[in-house]
């Protein structure tokens, strides 16, 4: 099996997300709330990271009545109606997780190697999932000038990284068996109340590239939870959703108003040379090497654009490091290519002469 | 003059300006697209320029008193992205320039943010 496949089998979970793995999860909260003395709390699984991430907001702060309607709130409105969430738990369980499930495992496998290895593995790839998550939500949250709660460190999925080097081995040890069955059955955030959990499950839909390892969908999202939460990435970058499921659509403004680097590489690399070409009508004014030896050139649109109502150039220049080419769009009085790559970083083609470039 | 990715470093006899802030923060320039930074590593002392924009690409100064080193790595790892080798630059004090882009729609400059 490749890595691609294999982390995304272990990342990904089947589409009617449901029974029994809701209730599995709710058994394994049980246990640690009984282990910790405290009644059964209410367990309500969310459908969405962002979904989870106002349900807590909700919880902490109760004053906005919110848009969604589905189950899951319907349940948390009915809970608060009713019922407190007691105050916040994560650190209790979180330090019941650490003493009897993690330390345990730690004394009862001491002098096994491996543990490591299968950490330092699934480090990065799961660097890339948080990092992607973390920052869609801040996104989101960000419009509505909220910002984002940390979800509880354990259960967690990061505790996959240690807990799949125990597995098969773990009936004895209570607590990282619950653990494990949470995690198994596709808990990825959790928040815990004394009387309420709040979580939500794994992606629906999970892909790499299997070269790179990076997140990747080459016409259908990276990450997926339902339809309304999807993320696009191409080799890593996030990227519209258009450009992924419609990139006979995108447009020559869908292309001008993206402000980030990266992700114009990647409407270039997807949409091809030919198409990008086509796009904006480009001619070749000027060429010459860079100090590389890659050629960079000038290109200017053969029509005026009629919303710009002037002729768009374009540099295209050679990553020295990657080797990726990107355009570079600059003013319509630039004749010369090295006039326009200094201009981009406000120097004039006499002052630009960088020894080095990487 | 040295160059890394949207970077440009320069060096300058001086930095004398009212409207520099010194920072303990190493990361330069923070990528949105992958969670990839420019982050300056070792003994250096960081100035953010409050006037950066558009028509002043100056967005940090830095004295450096030994060796540093302008890395590229992943935000959240801290591991070297392998996208743009290490730059190294001896002590000195040094300009640090954001590269920018022309948008014709609006008709205006902007900084390129990787």
């Amino acid at each position: 099996m490749s890595l691609a496949l294999e982390y995304k089998t272990l990342l990904e979970r089947d589409a009617n997300f449901g029974f029994p793995h809701r209730v599995k999860v709710e058994q394994g909260m049980l246990f640690f709330y009984r282990q910790l003395k405290l009644s059964e709390p209410k367990v309500i699984c969310f459908e969405t990271p962002l979904q989870l991430q106002l349900a807590v907001k909700q919880v902490l702060r109760k004053p906005q009545t919110l848009k969604i309607k589905n189950e899951s709130f319907e349940a948390l409105n009915t809970f608060l109606k009713e019922e407190t969430a007691g105050p916040r738990l994560n650190r209790q369980i979180w330090n019941e997780i650490s003493d009897n499930a993690a330390r345990a495992l730690k004394l009862a496998f001491a002098k096994e190697e491996g543990l490591m290895a299968l950490h330092n593995r699934l480090k990065p790839v799961f660097a890339k999932l948080e990092g992607a998550v973390q920052s869609k939500l801040s996104k989101h949250l960000g419009e509505i000038g909220e910002k984002v709660e940390l979800f509880a460190h354990h259960p967690h999925y990061f505790d996959l990284k240690w807990l799949l080097h125990y597995q098969g081995r773990l009936a004895d040890i209570p607590h990282a068996k619950a653990l494990f069955e949470v995690i198994d059955a596709g808990l990825m955030y959790c928040y815990n109340f004394e009387n309420l959990v709040l979580w939500c499950p794994l992606p629906r839909t999970v892909n790499f590239n299997p070269e790179n390892l990076e997140l990747h969908g080459e016409d259908e999202p990276s990450l997926a939870w339902n339809e309304h939460f999807q993320l696009f990435h191409w080799n890593g970058t996030e990227v519209p959703r258009k450009l992924i499921e419609a990139p006979n659509h995108i447009s020559r403004n869908d292309f001008i108003s993206v402000r980030n680097a990266e992700v114009r590489r990647c409407f270039q690399e997807k949409l091809g040379s030919e198409r990008f070409s086509q796009l904006f009508d480009l001619e070749k004014i000027d060429e010459d090497l860079d100090l590389q030896g890659n050629m960079q050139f000038l290109y200017r649109s053969k029509e005026l654009d009629n919303i710009a109502k002037e002729h768009l150039h374009f540099a295209e220049v050679t990553c020295p490091s990657t080797g990726r080419k990107y355009f570079l769009s600059v003013p319509p009085q630039i004749r010369n290519v090295w006039e326009a790559v200094a201009w981009t970083f406000g120097k004039t083609k006499e002052e630009y002469k960088p020894e080095t470039e990487l | 003059m040295w160059r890394q990715g949207d970077v440009l470093i320069e060096r300058v006899d001086d930095f004398k300006q009212t409207s520099l802030n010194e920072t303990k923060n190493r990361l330069l320039v923070k990528g949105e697209g992958r969670y990839h930074g420019h982050f300056i590593v070792g003994e250096a002392q960081v100035y953010t320029n409050e006037d950066f924009g558009p028509e002043n690409l100056t967005s940090h100064f830095l004295n450096i008193k030994q060796e540093a080193v302008l890395k590229h790595l992943h935000i959240i790892t801290n591991q070297a992205t392998g996208e743009h080798a290490d730059l190294r630059l001896p002590p000195g004090k040094y300009r640090v320039t954001r590269q920018r882009e022309y948008n014709p729609y609006a008709k205006i400059i902007e900084i390129i943010r990787d």
